[in-house]
């Protein structure tokens, strides 16, 4: 062909295409970035996924948004992002952060149907990452010591003591942390050190040890029907998982976190945890050379009036299903929770209002091995064994 | 179904507006290439069609436009990152795949320069080299096989049966051409006849398999003990020895023909030769990727309730891309969303996983319009047909992903869970 001719071929196709005939996906969403998909991502996604977040990558432009379309895609069937992790109606508990059906299909249409960014005169607005909280101000802001993460530790957990000479003896309604480098901050749990919370006798049914389980993005949760008491000679302590994403593998990371404490305005009922353990089958029980039969049972009836305010799993429990409920003496059923426990994500799911259990209600819970059904393309999930298989459900009288 | 999609949007005239680039920025600490890749022509609407020489499109006789292919190294599912050798995902620590991205040459701060010639930028400095990502194109069938793309994203297959046993299995890159000689000889296959499946343990035992080789250009093939139709054979494969081993359920209502090349007077544009060289009783055309058993595919089923779409698909194009009239009625969209359900299952019953994704995504939209009415129930209703909503939407979209690979244990499994959450609607509902 002439060279001529084949100029001219270009120039007409590539008007034809747009311009930008190399990079050609056919448009078949009409759902846009900018009009439809930002709003949700921004709502359900940006407390992470937003510049400066722990997320690896932000959400909140179009362009920041559009290479991750597969990854969208497969983390949304997989039933992986957000991580919420349950299957129970999401109005039984307190800050959901998960995706209503229609604003699922809103997302994934548009990952899979083009990308079409939508008019620029609707670009979004930056999104800055949350650092007030929701709670107003803290009776208490507590700097932990820094942390530095050299440049070639990716991952460590740090276990730091918090001085409690200023909350001793108090009620309190919550606890938060606040991360000092959101971008490393992954997870943490604070707690009353074991030392002082020994309690043999009462372990079943102990005050509660664990003033809060931090992931990010989580709004903490004020106590207004009970609140955490701190003995006199509590020694408190906050664990906190330090990653680094793969921005910043090779680089020397500090982090100086805070935590707040919000004291109780007057006297409230402590805040108990019974402890929910399962038990394993016997691993004997199954056939020679057919993988081992992993559903695990929990069944135990209570001997009091209780009402049921949050749960939270153990480490053991993840990538389980697992169904937590209660029969109640006139035979009626109550859902309490059907999730999905994932390592990294576990968190205390406050319900929206506490559950009566009344005497004699029988708590049962089934935690099985489902093979996760996953999109092509998706990371298998790994059990994370050595953690306690049990589950913590916070009662008060 | 990029293919169908493709499709649509011709017929929609917007072939013209400008497609958003994936593209994947300047890469981080890459160096200067020393070379830029060729210019291959290809088709704006189907990156399968790969020439060397600028032309007309075979499938939908467009012009093909210039493009420059390069092999690169990416992760498997975050694709931001390209490089030009094998290694290590730094995000999941996932073995790199190898896919073809599109160079182009961009200049900082004006995205809207996006060539396919290295030049000099207005600021004077040189421009930057970008990749970008392509889709994966035909999932159509050439031999009148069954097709699916493998769960590695990259490599596609098509089984064939052209004759009384006799097995054939053509192995595709990520563009639908045949595999090249060099990878075909380090892919290891088998296609198995007979096997048992234990539910309990979830352990197969093949009980009657034979080994495929290499027979002839792009393809495998095996003598196998089956001759009476329909037939189930699976293929297991493994692309090169350090890959994980695939399986890929087949079935066959008849022998394998190769289609008769489309017409274009009766082919609508943007369909492959194999969905358009065959019709279905009715003559609702059917998906393009379920070539085969022509007779076996269904129409999708009338829509019942008031036919109010007054977005109707221009005749030709593709039926599951059609929006599935919403009744108004809560019992009318009941019943549609059971019909649905029933529609899969047969389709899953008879192996045709590639139509699956057509009843799905209309199920998943009669899932979001009872979303929409979910405050018409009791708390307690609302509360069991909340999480089933979003559970079969998800399982919708899971089916299409599965449909694509055809695995049949995987589509099972997903069609029980959307199943199970179908009954969980509609006795939230009724």
């Amino acid at each position: 062909m002439k060279p001529a001719v084949f100029a001219a071929l270009v120039i007409l196709t590539l008007a034809l295409a747009g311009g930008r005939p190399e990079a050609h996906k056919p448009i078949t969403s009409p759902y846009t970035y900018n009009e439809d998909v930002f709003p949700i991502l921004r709502d359900r996604c940006g407390r992470c996924h937003a510049a400066g977040g722990v997320a690896p990558m932000s959400l909140m432009t179009a362009r920041d948004a559009v290479p991750w379309g597969e990854s969208i895609r497969t983390e949304l069937i997989a039933g992986h992002m957000p991580p919420w992790n349950v299957d129970t109606a999401p109005g039984r508990f307190k800050n959901m952060p998960a995706l209503t059906a229609r604003e699922l299909n809103v997302v994934l249409t548009w990952v899979t149907g083009g990308n079409p960014v939508g008019s620029l005169e609707h670009a979004p607005p930056p999104v800055a990452l949350a650092t007030a909280s929701v709670l107003g101000t803290p009776d208490l802001e507590l700097p932990l010591p820094e942390v530095t993460l050299p440049a070639d530790t990716p991952e460590r957990t740090q276990e730091l003591s918090l001085p409690t000479a200023a909350w001793r003896s108090r009620s309190i309604r919550a606890v938060d942390l606040v991360p000092g480098t959101p971008a490393v901050v992954r997870s943490a749990t604070i707690f009353i050190k074991p030392a002082a919370a020994a309690d043999p006798g009462r372990r079943a049914m102990a005050p509660e040890h664990v003033l809060a389980v931090w992931v990010p993005g989580d709004d903490p949760v004020a106590l207004d029907a009970a609140a955490f008491l701190l003995p006199a000679e509590a020694e408190i302590a906050v664990r906190i998982h330090y990653k680094k994403t793969w921005e910043y593998e090779r680089t020397a990371m500090t982090d100086r976190s805070t935590v707040r404490v919000y004291f109780a305005a007057g006297a409230a009922p402590e805040l108990r945890a019974l402890t929910l353990s399962f038990i394993a089958p016997d691993p004997g029980a199954g056939s020679a050379g057919s993988p081992p039969v992993q559903r695990l049972t929990f069944s135990r009836v209570i001997d009091e009036d209780l009402r049921a305010l949050a749960v939270y799993p153990g480490g053991g429990l993840a990538n389980l299903d697992v169904d937590l409920h209660a029969i109640r003496p006139d035979g009626s059923r109550v859902d309490l929770i059907r999730f999905r426990p994932q390592p990294d994500w576990a968190r205390r799911y406050w319900f929206d209002r506490p559950i009566p259990l009344p005497r004699g209600s029988r708590l049962e819970a089934v935690a099985t091995v489902e093979e996760a059904l996953l999109p092509p393309g998706a990371a298998p999930a790994r059990r994370s064994g050595g953690s306690a298989l049990e589950l913590t459900l916070n009662v008060i009288d | 179904m990029k293919q169908r999609l493709a499709c649509l949007v011709l017929l929609s005239g917007l072939a013209g507006t400008a497609a958003p680039t994936q593209a994947i920025g300047p890469q981080r600490g890459a160096r200067p290439a020393p070379e830029v890749p060729p210019v291959s022509m290809t088709c704006p609407m189907h990156p399968d069609v790969v020439d060397s020489t600028p032309g007309s499109c075979p499938i939908c006789k467009m012009s093909l436009v210039p493009v420059r292919l390069e092999s690169v190294w990416t992760c498997p599912v975050h694709a931001v990152v390209a490089q030009e050798h094998a290694g290590v995902c730094p995000i999941d620590r996932r073995d790199l795949i190898q896919v073809t991205m599109a160079v182009t040459f961009t200049c900082a701060g004006h995205p809207e320069i996006n060539q396919i010639q290295p030049g000099t930028c207005p600021d004077g400095k040189a421009t930057i080299k970008t990749r970008t990502l392509r889709p994966h194109g035909n999932h159509n069938p050439q031999y009148g096989g069954q097709f699916f793309m493998a769960p590695d994203n990259t490599h596609h297959l098509e089984g064939a049966l052209p004759r009384a046993r006799l097995f054939r299995l053509y192995l595709y890159d990520d563009y639908a051409r045949p595999l090249p000689a060099d990878r075909m000889n380090a892919v290891q296959a088998r296609v198995v006849t007979r096997e048992t499946f234990d539910p309990a343990t979830r352990a197969t035992t093949e009980i009657a398999a034979f080994r495929l080789r290499r027979a002839g250009r792009g393809y495998l093939e095996a003598r196998i003990d089956t001759a009476a139709l329909p037939a189930q054979v699976t293929a297991k494969v493994r692309f090169k020895s350090d890959a994980p081993e695939y399986r890929f359920d087949f079935t066959f209502t008849e022998l394998s023909r190769r289609p008769a090349p489309a017409s274009m007077s009766s082919a609508a544009p943007g369909r492959a030769p194999a969905a358009a060289s065959a019709s279905v009783p009715g003559g609702t055309p059917r998906p393009p990727a379920a070539a085969t058993s022509a007779a076996a595919v269904p129409a999708p089923a009338p829509t019942a309730g008031p036919t109010s779409s007054p977005t109707a698909p221009p005749p030709a194009a593709d039926p599951g891309l059609a929006p599935a009239a919403i009744p108004d009625s809560v019992p009318e969209i009941l019943v549609q969303l059971q019909r649905r359900h029933q529609e899969i299952g047969d389709l899953v019953e008879r192996g045709i996983f590639s139509a699956v994704w057509v009843p799905a995504f209309q199920a998943r939209d009669l899932a979001i319009a009872l979303e929409a009415r979910l405050g018409e129930l009791p708390a307690a209703a609302r509360e069991a047909g909340e999480p089933a909503i979003k559970r079969l939407v998800r399982t919708a979209w899971l089916l299409d992903a599965f449909g694509d690979i055809g695995n049949r244990q995987q589509i099972v499994d997903a069609y029980a869970i959307f199943g199970a959450a179908v009954d969980e609607v509609v006795s939230a509902f009724q």
